[in-house]
């Protein structure tokens, strides 16, 4: 009874290992499709405040006041180097010669000087410049990084100081005065 | 006299007569019929088991790419898979999608996607919920395919058809920048019947 049993099991198993093997051996591939697929990543500019969006600044007459805080901007891009030469960020004022107003009086851009030290303003400059973005006479350019195979994607933050300068100005009328700078990048 | 001379010549012809129809007639009698032995001849036919599948639609997607997002597919690719298999010798069909080079799943200039970040999605199949192309299957290379779906084989579907949609996303989620540009890349489709 034994040896029939251990028999009996031996050839289940090879019959176990039969069937197996019949399935393994049986493997089909069908034919390979392809799906082509095609993406496009665009390029992208973009510009933030992420500090210092209000600015305050306390006028004296024939002296320069300086605002209250920096803004910081962080300018991100993601380029082609071939098809872009260079990223520019400028700051200007819509209407020039009311660059600040209390409705009534109106300060121009002459007087709103900025600077980026880690740009291309070392020093306080009027907002007066004729640029590609921004009105005529009312615009600063702040800084141009040159885009190459190493920058094409980039964040960089920088400081814009500002200050309001009426040490050539006529006498300002005591009010209170607002204005927006604008900030805008562009590549090119 | 006469008379019986005609009797003797009559008697002779119709005996001739007869002699010579008994001549011909006998041949049948005296050649037995032979028949040879069995030949056998054996007939085989085998049909063999055949896996196809198809693209009728979708065969090129189309994607926008945005940073920190995913970008789905402009269509779905329809995928139809054929066979006809013997369910003795097969357990199941199942359907692959692989990228020949994982790492550059989709290539652009200087720059490759690589399958982790290209999802796809069978609602009618197994992965029900966008999954990466990263599995290690029988078909396509190690990390860089995904199965589609698996069907048991029986003796009701051994021969059937069946159409699938494969939804396909690249998820750049979690992606630290795809340089601006064109990517392109072959999702390579293959059923197994094992």
């Amino acid at each position: 009874m034994r040896i029939r049993s251990i028999v009996g099991g031996a050839l289940a198993v090879v019959a176990a290992g039969l069937c197996v093997t019949n399935h393994a051996g049986a493997q089909t591939l069908s034919n390979v499709g392809n799906i082509t697929l095609n993406a496009s990543a665009a390029q992208t500019l973009t510009v933030a405040i992420t500090s210092g969006p209000t600015v305050n600044f306390t006028l004296a007459q024939g002296a320069a006041a300086a605002g209250d805080v920096s803004p910081a901007i962080s300018t991100s891009w993601n380029l082609n180097p071939g098809l872009t030469g260079a990223v520019t960020l400028f700051g200007y004022f819509n209407t020039p010669s009311s660059a600040l107003t209390d409705g009534t009086y109106d300060i121009a851009s002459n007087y709103v000087e900025g600077r980026m030290t880690t740009g291309a303003v070392a020093t306080f400059t009027a907002f007066t410049q004729t640029n590609a973005v921004g009105p005529a006479n009312g615009s600063l350019l702040l800084f141009t990084e040159n885009i190459t195979g190493g920058n094409k994607i980039s964040t960089r933050s920088d400081n814009l100081d500002l200050q309001v300068n009426l040490a050539t100005s006529p006498t300002v009328p005591a009010s209170s005065y607002t204005g927006t700078l604008r900030i805008q990048a562009r590549a090119l | 006299m006469d008379g019986t001379r005609q009797t003797i010549r009559r008697t002779g012809m119709l005996g001739l007569t007869l002699g010579v129809l008994a001549l011909f007639s006998a041949p049948g009698a005296a050649f037995a019929q032979i028949l040879s032995p069995l030949g056998n001849l054996s007939l085989n036919a085998a049909a063999p088991s055949s896996l196809t599948i198809s693209i009728p639609s979708g065969g090129t997607m189309n994607f926008a790419l945005v940073d920190g997002t995913a970008a789905n597919g402009s269509t779905a690719a329809s995928i139809t898979t054929s066979w006809s298999v013997n369910p003795g010798q097969t357990n199941s069909v199942q359907l692959f999608g692989y990228f020949s080079s994982p790492s550059a799943a989709l290539a652009g200039i200087g720059y490759n996607i690589a399958s982790t970040y290209v999802e796809g999605r069978v609602a009618t199949g197994a992965p029900t919920g966008f999954t990466p192309f990263t599995q290690t299957n029988p078909v396509g290379p190690a990390g860089g395919s995904l199965l589609l779906f698996s069907e048991l084989i029986t003796g009701i579907n051994k021969n059937k058809t069946r159409t699938d949609n494969l939804e396909v996303r690249i998820n750049l989620t979690t992606y630290p920048g795809v340089p601006a540009g064109n990517y392109t890349g072959l999702l390579r489709i293959q059923a197994r019947a094992l």
